[in-house]
């Protein structure tokens, strides 16, 4: 990977980076931001990176070995041959703008309710994949 | 004998003012209403000195008694040399007739614009049914004539503040009432009479002892030894002041106790009430650290169960890779760059053509390539299947992190409630300081009374050593005079004296005695009488003129009686007084019911409706404890109401209620 940072849209870079701090989860750093937004963006993605002018949102020294597992995972799918998952800077901008439209399903959500009502809502949701997944039998390994 | 009525005019804040309470058809209950600070003390002083020449009670904000009695606004109306009189006039009436007894001074204004007391007087007015009135002026006579319808020495017991209503019995361990027996025995005469053989006795022993030396020495030393005991600051005053001190300090520490009831300390509560603030705090900390773990937690799973079905098919996408062993094989890329390099294949042993060189530089072009995706691929499953893992863990965390978060609020729940329930308790004092002191005087009570007690012990012990010591010199005494033939007459003389002496006490002990006995005789059946409900089972004035109050269940119980039932007592002694003293005068009581609470105000306030139907009866009452109930009890009854304001701070106005 050439690119050093993570880029987010610079029109809305002031309400996601407010993200971190509106109490409504606990993130570490905005890369934890970031990683949500990519997992909830995922159902919404078609593909697209980000259009508009960018801002660098966190080094990509701060991924861990686990986020990259996890960015490849989510953005395989995306790819035509599993071979471009070594293409980093694709694999990059399509995480960018798979986490811009995790951003605007965040931003929409936690304007709409208070942080406790937002924090049982996603308890629910996790609840709900976590029957899925059992379901599906995702944990056998 | 009744008060038909009292006149008043410039006395300090009563300019010109006339009470009167006619006969009454059946209960001779009269009140008069002022909220506090209006001087209704002050009136009950202008009674006592109008018959006394002293104002004899505490008057709140009027501590300094040396201001003129004169009213000030009269003085400031008044022009210099110009003269008031301040004057009281009380009309008493019974069967034979009427008495008015007035008291006037007269001041003249200084032109200091002070008031100058330039003469007082006094004068009886005594009017019989039948006859013509007679006229006294003397002091004398003035006194004379008040002591034989409400003498000085037991006036406390038809003039009263409520305050000694309510504390009378309670606080002199039978000092009082011994006093107040011999007061009203007249047996004064008998008394001086004691004293007077006591001496005589004391001067012939004396006497006698004086004629010989060996006598005179054991006089010396059984006088001595009679002082230390009955001196002034003798064992025995000693012993009596301490165990008195001693019976006051159990007896307010019953008080004390049965004020606070069953109620703990609001020290101990509030200290209580802390620790558990503390322990919130220290909840709610958790709380919000609890909180914060399951924000965290939420945005971490949320991450990985989103994930969750990428991430196993990525997994499972490179096991299956792994298994048909798609993943490129590893292979010496340097072996091939050098086959390129030396066109020579190692594996044929030939030279390399130009097509075979283009076949072996596309090889190593797409081995990169491919190499670089398996090792991305291999290094992911690792971490892949610990983030599985990871997200099969979620049910476990969360049921640890909300079963917390569970714990954490019911704790919290519990412990509101307990501060509340505290607080609720807390709050209802409306005086915490009050009870602070309470305990803090009971602590100091209970203190006291353990080292009192071993003091008065101890005094006891000596004080019947010393005792024994006095027999033995007396005797010693005696026998030393018997031996000097030449005192025989004195000796004689002192014998008879100091048995004259002795059979005088023993019938004073004896009158004492039967008074004693019949005014609790008296008391005692006024008392049930009078009483509300019934849970005493006798109620006396005892040998040593204490009063007692047994309950239901045998025990003593004075202490723990309710300022209602105290009141009550006092009340039935001061009845039984009046009757057995011949002195049946009315009883004016100032705040009657302040000091007694809840529903027994209106019994004692009934109570004291129904003495009226015998007794003429004054109440000078405070709003407060006018209440309506108070009221229903009083109003529909009463034979006179009247309501006093201030005006101006200055003055009292007179208005029939």
């Amino acid at each position: 990977m050439d690119q050093d940072r993570i880029y987010i849209d610079k029109n809305r870079q002031k309400e996601i980076r407010s993200i971190k701090d509106a109490g409504y989860l606990s993130f570490d750093n905005q890369k934890d931001v970031f990683m949500l937004a990519m997992a909830l963006g995922i159902d919404c993605y078609n593909g697209g990176t980000l259009e508009n002018a960018k801002d660098g949102f966190f080094n990509d020294r701060d991924l861990s070995e686990a986020d990259k597992s996890l960015i490849y995972s989510l953005i395989a799918p995306e790819l035509d041959s599993i071979e471009e998952i070594t293409n980093r800077e694709l694999v990059l901008k399509k995480a960018e703008g798979m986490a811009d439209k995790g951003f605007t399903i965040i931003l929409e959500e936690m304007s709409e309710t208070s942080p406790e009502v937002y924090q049982l809502q996603m308890l629910q949701k996790a609840n709900q994949l976590f029957l899925e997944a059992s379901k599906n039998k995702y944990f056998d390994i | 004998m009744k008060i038909k009525n009292i006149r008043i005019n410039n006395f300090r804040q009563y300019m010109d003012v006339l009470l009167e309470f006619p006969e009454a058809n059946v209960y001779d209950l009269n009140y008069i209403l002022a909220e506090n600070g209006i001087g209704k003390t002050t009136l009950l002083n202008s009674i006592t000195w109008c018959f006394y020449g002293k104002e004899l009670h505490i008057t709140e904000g009027l501590k300094d008694k040396t201001l003129p009695l004169l009213t000030l606004k009269k003085l400031r109306e008044m022009n210099v040399s110009d003269e008031a009189d301040t004057s009281v006039s009380i009309t008493l009436e019974d069967i034979d007739g009427e008495i008015t007894f007035t008291r006037w001074v007269t001041y003249r204004k200084t032109e200091e614009g002070m008031a100058y007391e330039k003469s007082k007087s006094q004068k009886v007015i005594i009017a019989p049914k039948s006859g013509e009135p007679d006229v006294l002026s003397s002091e004398e006579d003035f006194k004379i004539e008040v002591n034989k319808r409400l003498p000085f020495k037991i006036q406390q017991f038809f003039f009263f503040d409520g305050e000694q209503l309510d504390t009378y019995l309670a606080s002199t361990a039978g000092e009082n009432v011994e006093q107040t027996v011999l007061q009203i025995s007249q047996i004064d005469l008998l008394v001086t009479m004691e004293k007077n053989l006591a001496t005589v006795s004391d001067e012939m022993r004396r006497a006698a002892a004086r004629a010989n030396s060996q006598s005179a020495e054991i006089n010396k030393r059984y006088e001595k030894q009679k002082d230390e005991i009955e001196g002034e600051n003798g064992l025995e005053a000693k012993y009596r002041k301490d165990k008195q001190d001693l019976e006051d300090a159990k007896f307010r520490l019953d008080a004390i106790k049965s004020e606070l009831g069953e109620d703990p300390d609001v020290t101990e509560l509030e200290a209580k009430r802390d620790d558990l603030d503390a322990k919130l705090r220290e909840l709610k900390t958790e709380q919000e650290s609890n909180a914060y773990a399951i924000k965290y937690f939420l945005k971490k799973y949320l991450i990985l169960l989103s994930s969750l079905p990428r991430m196993k098919k990525m997994y499972d996408l490179i096991l299956e890779k792994e298994k048909n062993k798609q993943l490129p094989p590893k292979y010496d890329k340097e072996e091939l760059e050098e086959m390129v390099k030396n066109h020579h294949c190692n594996v044929c042993d030939r030279e390399l053509d130009t097509n075979s060189t283009i076949f072996i530089l596309e090889l190593i072009k797409r081995y990169e390539l491919g190499q670089e995706t398996g090792t991305l691929l291999t290094r992911m499953l690792g971490t892949l299947q610990i983030q599985i893992q990871e997200a099969s863990r979620y049910e476990a965390e969360r049921d640890k992190l909300y079963g917390e978060k569970k714990r954490i609020e019911q704790d919290i729940a519990t412990l509101s409630n307990e501060i509340k329930r505290l607080d609720s308790i807390i709050d209802k004092y409306t005086n915490k300081d009050h009870i602070i002191m309470l305990y803090r005087n009971r602590s100091e009570l209970e203190r006291y009374i353990e080292s009192a007690n071993k003091t008065v012990i101890r005094e006891e012990i000596e004080l019947e050593t010393a005792k024994k010591e006095l027999d033995e010199l007396h005797k010693e005494l005696l026998a030393a005079l018997n031996k000097d033939e030449n005192n025989k007459k004195l000796r004689k003389e002192a014998a008879l004296a100091e048995n004259a002496k002795n059979k005088v006490s023993e019938i004073i002990t004896q009158i004492k005695g039967g008074i004693r006995k019949q005014i609790s005789d008296e008391m005692s059946a006024k008392f049930f009488e009078l009483m509300w409900k019934r849970k005493f089972s006798s109620v006396e004035i005892t040998e040593n003129y204490s009063a007692s109050v047994i309950n239901n269940d045998g025990f003593e119980c004075l202490g723990s009686c309710s300022a209602a039932e105290r009141e009550l007592l006092v009340l039935a002694f001061t009845l039984a007084l009046h009757k057995e003293s011949g002195f049946d005068g009315p009883l004016v009581i100032d705040t009657p019911i302040s000091r007694i609470s809840g529903d027994l105000r209106v019994a004692f306030a009934k109570v004291l409706r129904s003495v009226s139907e015998n007794k003429q009866i004054i109440l000078f009452v405070t709003d407060d404890e006018y209440s309506v109930n108070v009221r229903d009890v009083f109003e529909p009854y009463a034979n006179r109401k009247y309501k006093f304001e201030l005006v101006d701070e200055d003055y009292v106005k007179v208005g029939e209620m």
